[in-house]
């Protein structure tokens, strides 16, 4: 028995120090960001933290993404747009990223679906693609007590930084609490828009919220969305046009009733809103 | 709690240890192993250990009830009581709202509107598995094949038993009471066993199964927009899916209890190899099989009898197991494709020709062996497009959209890396077919440091090519 407990615990040894090399390796230069979940975050944190010419900068979930892609280049309209699963939090950190670098915004557009502002950082992704990328130190003052509660909930963040993590895709089994599927506005996206507000007056720029195209499937979702929370909140400046500028288009042009299967046929749409 | 979950890396040592610590006190150790299922169970969902408790006190008491009973029809009453409780539960847990809505679509289809009452029920892990294990108990008591288990320990342990409460194997009475009831001594050869087969049961499980699931959910979510040859490469991945994700499941559980010193009954023998339906149906999912084949097949009358009988007795038995899989009309239909397909052997007394291993003691399979495996898996493949499909709409539209003028084009989106470890996966099962499990013997001979070396390239695979973590498909059953 001693015999068998001392191999097993070497074998595991050795397989823990295969598995902490290659961590460290891919550490080296960033190379696993290419290569994990939520890759699209890492580009846009990177990209975030240059200067760009473009005075227009859009933030996005992964349909924005689709429309306004963060690794094509263009001198009008600075794409950072990746996914709804860094929530607003992540989506102020980027902007604010980008005000640091010095950068100089006039327009701020916000491209989410209606069904991502419910994202309380209360999700199974959420450990992938805002845990990994954001719950650092270099971010901890921009994390308020509504994103830190929601955080503290989720299990194994203090490990979350070291390398056998980061480098993985692993998370840990979570499972959020059910929300009302009539709940519009998250507490996380209620505070991070007020603070995106706040960062528009204090810098002058216009923050603008769309939306990228819904499936006339999802009608009836959208209008079971509970809008007074708009009012609730004090929000009407920012959602002003909002719904009003949801396009619907038929189901046949989404690969799972979300994303589109050719997205380039649909970003004619948005010219006149995002040029 | 899932066996590739980092709690269960922290429950087993734990457990491992006390439980061997207590190696004097045998019944100490079956406390434990009790103590340990009941947690294992609760981590998934603790409202329904309390019908897992229930289920058990049933058995054990109409065990005991059945077997002092003074008069034939007391006895078959205390039968019929845990049958038809133990059903009961499955039948309203897993099938309720299926019969709801189906008989609701009947009366529509008939011109009338009906609004049935459907519950909003979870069907709890591992009932159909934990219920059938009963049944046999309480079956083969009724049959006098055994006496009942007096202590409540050694029973609940024997049905609860944590490796197999969840998704079997479904064992026997007859082979795992026993066990739980002498005492276990620690034996090394059968520990590192048991390891190597929980480090190949993961293997299939993390890389294979995790990784054939991305490219069939890819492709069967939304079928109508992709090629032939895509919907041929996602049925045969979802094949591979499939077979990675419940026999890694089983090696898992089989190694787990090789560590406790107790053999669970064997579930796969490498069924992609066989060479005609009824073998592959000896090879899969064996025992779930053997229990339909003893307490279903042979009670209707088995082979005995004329042909109608044996037709009528195969097509029951795989109509009821496909239900047993699910409440849906897809696994009755797979169910009932299986059927057809078995039946020229069975019509023809040739469904135990292929008795021994394919290819026995050689590394390679001659042309007409070939040839009937790869004629085999297509069959299988094709059933398990209904299995996969959510509705028979899905199925047929799948099927549709398989047979069109791109099914001779490249498929879309495979990744070339995923196809290399699908092959190398296939070889290493081939040539550990005629092994318990694949990499039973592999490296028996070498010097130890390779041999390490081949089990850490492994571990690197596991961690390196892990899938996007998919639920296990058996658990839903």
């Amino acid at each position: 028995m001693k015999y068998f407990l001392v191999k097993t615990l070497i074998f595991a040894l050795a397989a823990a120090g295969i598995f902490q090399f290659k961590s460290y390796r891919l550490m080296r230069h960033d190379k696993y960001r290419e290569r994990v979940l939520g890759s699209e975050v890492y580009y846009s944190i990177d990209k975030s933290k240059k200067k760009h010419k473009a005075r227009k900068i859009l933030l996005g979930d992964s349909v924005g993404k689709q429309l306004f892609d963060n690794t094509e280049e263009n001198d009008s309209v600075n794409s950072l747009a990746c996914n709804q699963a860094i929530s607003m939090a992540g989506q102020y950190i980027l902007l604010d990223n980008y005000i640091k670098a010095g950068n100089t915004i006039d327009t701020a557009y916000v491209f989410f679906l209606p069904f991502s502002f419910s994202n309380n950082l209360d999700q199974i992704f959420t450990y992938n693609y805002f845990v990994k990328q954001f719950d650092r130190d270099e971010y901890q003052h921009l994390i308020s007590e509504v994103a830190r509660q929601q955080l503290d909930k989720i299990p194994f963040t203090g490990i979350a930084q070291f390398p056998a993590v980061l480098t993985s895709n692993w998370a840990p089994d979570y499972q959020p609490e059910k929300q009302s599927s009539s709940r519009f506005l998250s507490p996380v996206s209620v505070d991070y828009l007020h603070k995106m507000l706040a960062l528009a007056k204090k810098h002058h720029f216009k923050l603008v919220l769309r939306s990228a195209p819904v499936s006339d499937k999802k009608k009836h979702e959208v209008a079971l969305l509970d809008k007074s929370e708009i009012a609730k909140y004090h929000l009407q400046e920012v959602f002003k046009g909002y719904f009003e500028s949801i396009i619907y288009i038929e189901e046949k042009h989404f690969t799972d009733g979300t994303h589109l299967i050719h997205p380039e046929n649909f970003k004619g749409l948005y010219k006149n809103t995002i040029q | 709690m899932l066996f590739n979950s980092v709690a269960f890396a922290v429950f087993l040592p734990i457990v491992f240890l006390l439980y061997w610590a207590m190696k004097r006190n045998l019944r100490a150790q079956n406390l434990l192993l009790l103590a340990a299922s009941y947690y294992f169970y609760a981590c998934w969902d603790e409202r329904f250990l309390l019908l897992l408790i229930f289920s058990t006190v049933l058995d054990y008491g109409t065990g005991i009830k059945m077997h002092e009973a003074k008069s034939i029809g007391l006895r078959k009453f205390w039968f019929w009581l845990s049958v038809s409780v133990n059903l009961g539960f499955l039948g309203v847990f897993k099938y309720f709202n299926f019969f709801a809505q189906s008989f609701a679509e009947g009366l529509q289809q008939l011109g009338y509107k009906a609004d049935l009452w459907t519950l909003e029920l979870i069907l709890p892990v591992g009932i159909s598995f934990y219920t059938f294990h009963g049944l046999s108990y309480v079956i083969d008591i009724y049959k006098d094949r055994i006496k009942p288990e007096r202590n409540f320990v050694d029973y609940s342990v024997f049905v609860s038993f944590f490796p197999l409460l969840v998704a079997g194997p479904i064992e026997r009475a007859t082979h795992l009471l026993p066990q739980i009831q002498r005492k276990r001594a620690f034996n090394y050869t059968s520990a590192v066993d048991g390891l190597r087969q929980i480090l190949w049961g993961l293997f299939k499980k993390i890389v294979i199964a995790d990784n054939c699931a991305v490219y069939a959910n890819m492709v069967f979510n939304d079928s109508s927009n992709y090629s032939g040859s895509s919907h041929v490469m996602a049925a045969v991945f979802f094949a591979f899916q499939i077979y990675g994700d419940f026999s890694g499941y089983s090696d898992i559980a089989l190694g787990t209890a090789r560590l406790f010193g107790i053999d669970l009954l064997r579930n796969f023998a490498f069924p992609y190899f066989s060479r005609d339906i009824a073998e592959f149906w000896r090879r899969w999912h064996i025992s779930l099989s053997t229990w339909f084949r003893d307490y279903l097949y042979i009670p209707l009358g088995g082979s005995k009898g004329g042909n109608w009988m044996r037709v009528r007795n195969t097509f029951i038995i795989f109509l009821v197991s496909g239900f047993w899989h699910g409440a849906n009309w897809t696994f009755i239909v797979w169910g009932f494709l299986n059927a057809l397909f078995i039946m020229p052997s069975i019509l023809f007394k040739s469904n135990r020709t292929h008795l021994d291993i394919v290819a026995q003691g050689r590394i390679f399979a001659n042309f007409k062996e070939v040839g009937a495996i790869l004629l085999t898996f297509g069959l299988t493949v094709f059933a398990w497009i209904f299995f996969r499909a959510e509705t028979l709409t899905d199925a047929f539209q799948f099927i549709g959209d398989t047979f069109s003028p791109s099914l001779w084009s490249k498929p879309e989106q495979i990744k070339n890396i995923y196809v290399w470890l699908l092959v190398g996966f296939i070889v290493i099962e081939w040539l550990g077919r005629e092994q318990q499990y694949a990499i039973a013997v592999t490296g028996r001979n070498w010097p130890k440091a390779l041999r390490w070396l081949f089990y850490l390239v492994i571990v690197t695979l596991i961690f390196e090519y892990r899938g996007v973590s998919q639920q296990f498909i058996y658990f839903q059953f």
